[in-house]
C-alpha cells in the first residue's frame, strides 16, 4: 500500500520549483494520510510560488483539495496543472472566497439574557392571555353554532386526561393520604388530640392536598403530552393542513383540551379527595386507634362542606390552566425537535408555576374574604 | 455496464423481507456495477423503501444477503459496518434533515462525528469541507444557517445531498430524489446528481418514477412487483414489457402528449 500513499515530489531547477503530488489523497476519513500529506507538503519552500502538477494523483478528495488549497494561501498557486475533475474542487474553493457569512451572533452579557428572559416572559404572558380571548370566542361561537364543538376531541381528552389518570392519581394519593395521617398523627398523639386528625387532615387534603396532586399529576401527564403532540403538528405541516379545510387550530385543538380539563380535573380531584382520605382513615385507624366509623362519623362536624367546593373550584380553575398553557406551547413551538423539547419543558413548568401562583392567590383573597 | 459482472458494489442475491405481516420481498436479486446507477420503479408499496434500506442494513431480511462493497450487510461487524457507512450516503425520501440543526450543522454532522472515532478534523477544516460540500450542490451560503424547517423543497433536497456526501460517498442510495420538486427543480437536481456522479464516479441505487431522472441518471432500470425484480434493462428494454405498472408508468402524459403534438404539427 505504501506507494499509495500521498506524497509529493519536489524538482527545483534554476529557481524554479515544480511539485509533484502523487498516491492517493483521499484524506476526508484517513487521518494517518492527514499527517502524512501534511509532513510532506511542510517541506515545500513558498508552496504558492511553485509550480503545481496534480496529474501524477491516483485520487484526490475535498479535504485533500482543501489542503492543498489553504497551503496555496487559498488562491490559485504561480501555475496549476491539474485534471478536470480536480479543478472542480478548487473551481468552488476559489467561488467561495469572501461570500462565506458569519455565523448569526447570540449575545451573551447577563443583562441582555435577564432582558430576553423577560421579555420572552411578557411576551408568552400576553399571546397566553390571547389565546383564552381566542378560546372563549370560540367557545362561544361554538356555542352558537353547535355543529362546531369538537365533541370527539372533547370526549378524546376527557377519556386520555381524565380517565386514563384514575389509577395513577388514586394509588399516589392513597399513599399520600397515608403518610400525611401517620406524621400528623405523631404529632397530634402527643397532645391526646388524637380526633384532630379528622379535621387536620381533610383539610388539607380537601382544600390543598388534593388539587394540588392532581395539578401536579396532569401537568406532568397530561400537558406535557399536549404540548408535544399540537407542537409536533407544525412538523408534519399539519396545523397548515387544518388551516386549508378552515379548520381554526384554536377551536379544534385548543378548546377541546381546556374544556376537556376543566371538566375532568374537578372530578378527579373528587376522586383525590376521597383516595387520600381513605388511605388517612386506614392509618388513623391502625396508628391512632379511631375506627373508620367514628371518622365518618365526626367528619360533618369537623370539616365544613365548603373546604370540599374550594378543592374542586380549584379543580376547574387548574385544568384550565394546564389545557391553556400546554396548548399555548404546543400552538407556538417552531417546526424543530429542539423547539419541541423547550416547549415541552416550559409547558411544565410554567403550568405548575402558575398552579402555585393562584393558588396563594386564591387562598389570600378566602382569607380576606373570612372563608377560611 | 461491461464491467458489472465483475466488480458489483451492490448484489443482492435471494432476499425475502417481512413488515408486519406482509411479505413485501419474496425473492429479490440485482446487483449494481461500479460507476453505475441502476434505477428501481415499482408501483406504490411494492417495497422500493424497503429494499433501500434492506441493501443499508436498517431492516432485517428474513433469509437472502445484500452484499455493498463486497461485505454481508447484514453479517458485518461493527468495524466492518462502519467503514461501509462511511463509503456510501442516502439520500431520505424527505430529506430527514435534524430539525433541531442549522443547514450547515447538518452538513458539519457526520465530519464531526469522526471525532468520536479518533479521526477528528480540526475545526478549520470541519467549517471549510462544509462550505465547500455546500458549493458542491450550488446551495447559497446565505442560506447556510437556516433550520431545516425555513427551507423550500429544493434546498431541502440539496441539503441533504451535501449532508449525504460529506464524507465522500462513492456509492450513493437516492429515494425518489426528484419527488415533491416542480418539473424545473427536478430537472435542475437531475442535472446536479448528473454533475456530481461524473466529477465523483459515483455508483449509485436510484428509487424514482421520474422519467427525466431515469433518463438521464440510471445505466439500467430494474421493476419491482409482486416481491420480485420483474425485469431489469434499458429504459427503452423495460418500456417494451408487458405489465400493467409499466404500461401505465410509460404512457406519455396528457402535458407530454400535447406538447409533442405542438412540436410536431403534421401529428
Ligand atoms: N414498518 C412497517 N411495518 C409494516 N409494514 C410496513 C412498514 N413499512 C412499510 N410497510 C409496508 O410495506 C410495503 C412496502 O413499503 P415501501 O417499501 O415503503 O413501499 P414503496 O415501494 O412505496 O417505497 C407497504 O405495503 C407498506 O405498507
Ligand atoms: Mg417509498
Amino acid at each position: 500500500m505504501a506507494s499509495q500513499d500521498p506524497s509529493v515530489q519536489i524538482d527545483r531547477d534554476h529557481g524554479r520549483t515544480r511539485v509533484r503530488p502523487e498516491g492517493r489523497w483521499t484524506l476526508i476519513a484517513d487521518p494517518d494520510g492527514r499527517q502524512r500529506a501534511s509532513e510532506a507538503l511542510a517541506e515545500i519552500e513558498q508552496p504558492s510560488q511553485a509550480e503545481w502538477d496534480l496529474r501524477g494523483m491516483e485520487a484526490l478528495d475535498s479535504a485533500g483539495a482543501l489542503l492543498l488549497w489553504r497551503l496555496w494561501g487559498k488562491e490559485y498557486p504561480a501555475e496549476l496543472q491539474c485534471h478536470e475533475q480536480q479543478r472542480g474542487y478548487f473551481e468552488r474553493l476559489a467561488g467561495l472566497a469572501g461570500r462565506i457569512p458569519e455565523p448569526p451572533g447570540r449575545w451573551w452579557h447577563p443583562l441582555v439574557r435577564i432582558g430576553e428572559g423577560l421579555y420572552h416572559a411578557l411576551q408568552a404572558g400576553g399571546q397566553m392571555l390571547l389565546l383564552l380571548g381566542q378560546i372563549l370566542v370560540s367557545t362561544g361561537y361554538a356555542l352558537r353554532n353547535p355543529r362546531f364543538l369538537p365533541w370527539t376531541e372533547l370526549s378524546a381528552t376527557i377519556y386520555k386526561a381524565g380517565l386514563r389518570s384514575v389509577v395513577l392519581l388514586g394509588v399516589i394519593n392513597f399513599l399520600i393520604g397515608m403518610v400525611m395521617a401517620y406524621q400528623m398523627g405523631l404529632e397530634i398523639a402527643k397532645y391526646g388530640a388524637n380526633t384532630a386528625i379528622i379535621g387536620v387532615l381533610s383539610i388539607a387534603m380537601l382544600r390543598e392536598l388534593g388539587p394540588w396532586i392532581t395539578a401536579i399529576i396532569l401537568a406532568g401527564r397530561t400537558g406535557s403530552a399536549i404540548t408535544a403532540e399540537i407542537g409536533s403538528m407544525h412538523l408534519t405541516g399539519e396545523l397548515s393542513a387544518l388551516r386549508t379545510f378552515g379548520v381554526s387550530p384554536v377551536l379544534r385543538l385548543a378548546l377541546p383540551r381546556v374544556l376537556g380539563l376543566a371538566i375532568a380535573m374537578p372530578l378527579l380531584v373528587v376522586w383525590a379527595d376521597f383516595t387520600g382520605m381513605v388511605g388517612g382513615m386506614v392509618v388513623a385507624d391502625a396508628s391512632l386507634g379511631i375506627s373508620p366509623s367514628l371518622f365518618l362519623e365526626r367528619l360533618p362536624h369537623d370539616v365544613e362542606l365548603v373546604n370540599f367546593w374550594i378543592g374542586v373550584a380549584k379543580g376547574v380553575i387548574n385544568g384550565v390552566i394546564i389545557g391553556l398553557v400546554a396548548s399555548y406551547y404546543g400552538l407556538y413551538a417552531q417546526p424543530s425537535t429542539e423547539s419541541l423539547r423547550r416547549q415541552t419543558t416550559a409547558s411544565v413548568v410554567t403550568t405548575l408555576s402558575l398552579v402555585l401562583v393562584l393558588d396563594a392567590g386564591v387562598g389570600a383573597l378566602l382569607a380576606g374574604a373570612g372563608l377560611i | 455496464m461491461a464491467d458489472s459482472r465483475i466488480d458489483p458494489v451492490i448484489r443482492v442475491a435471494g432476499l425475502r423481507t417481512r413488515l408486519g405481516d406482509r411479505l413485501v420481498h419474496s425473492n429479490v436479486n440485482l446487483e449494481v456495477g461500479r460507476g453505475e446507477i441502476l434505477g428501481v420503479i415499482g408501483a406504490s408499496g411494492s417495497g422500493k423503501t424497503a429494499l433501500l434500506k434492506q441493501v443499508a442494513g436498517l431492516l432485517q431480511p428474513e433469509s437472502g444477503q445484500a452484499e455493498v462493497l463486497g461485505v454481508d450487510v447484514h453479517r458485518a461487524s461493527w468495524s466492518e459496518a462502519r467503514e461501509l457507512r462511511k463509503r456510501w450516503g442516502i439520500l431520505y425520501q424527505n430529506g430527514a434533515l435534524f430539525s433541531a440543526l442549522t443547514v450547515f450543522d447538518n452538513v458539519a454532522f457526520p465530519l464531526r462525528e469522526l471525532a468520536r472515532y479518533g479521526e477528528a478534523l480540526e475545526e478549520d477544516m470541519v467549517r471549510e469541507l462544509t462550505w465547500l460540500k455546500l458549493a458542491m450542490v450550488h446551495f447559497e451560503p446565505e442560506d447556510a444557517w437556516k433550520l431545516p424547517g425555513e427551507l423550500s423543497g429544493g434546498m431541502v433536497k440539496r441539503a441533504a445531498l451535501a449532508r449525504a456526501l460529506a464524507l465522500e460517498a462513492e456509492l450513493l442510495f437516492l429515494d425518489e430524489p426528484t419527488t415533491g420538486l416542480d418539473p424545473i427543480l427536478a430537472r435542475e437536481f437531475t442535472d446536479l446528481l448528473g454533475e456530481l456522479r461524473k466529477e465523483l464516479g459515483l455508483s449509485g441505487l436510484m428509487i424514482s418514477h421520474d422519467l427525466d431522472a431515469l433518463a438521464s441518471l440510471g445505466d439500467r432500470i430494474a421493476v419491482l412487483g409482486e416481491g420480485c425484480i420483474l425485469t431489469t434493462g434499458s429504459l427503452e428494454e423495460v418500456a417494451q414489457v408487458d405489465h400493467p405498472f409499466i404500461q401505465d408508468l410509460f404512457t406519455p402524459t396528457r402535458g407530454q402528449e400535447r406538447m409533442y403534438r405542438l412540436s410536431h404539427p403534421g401529428n
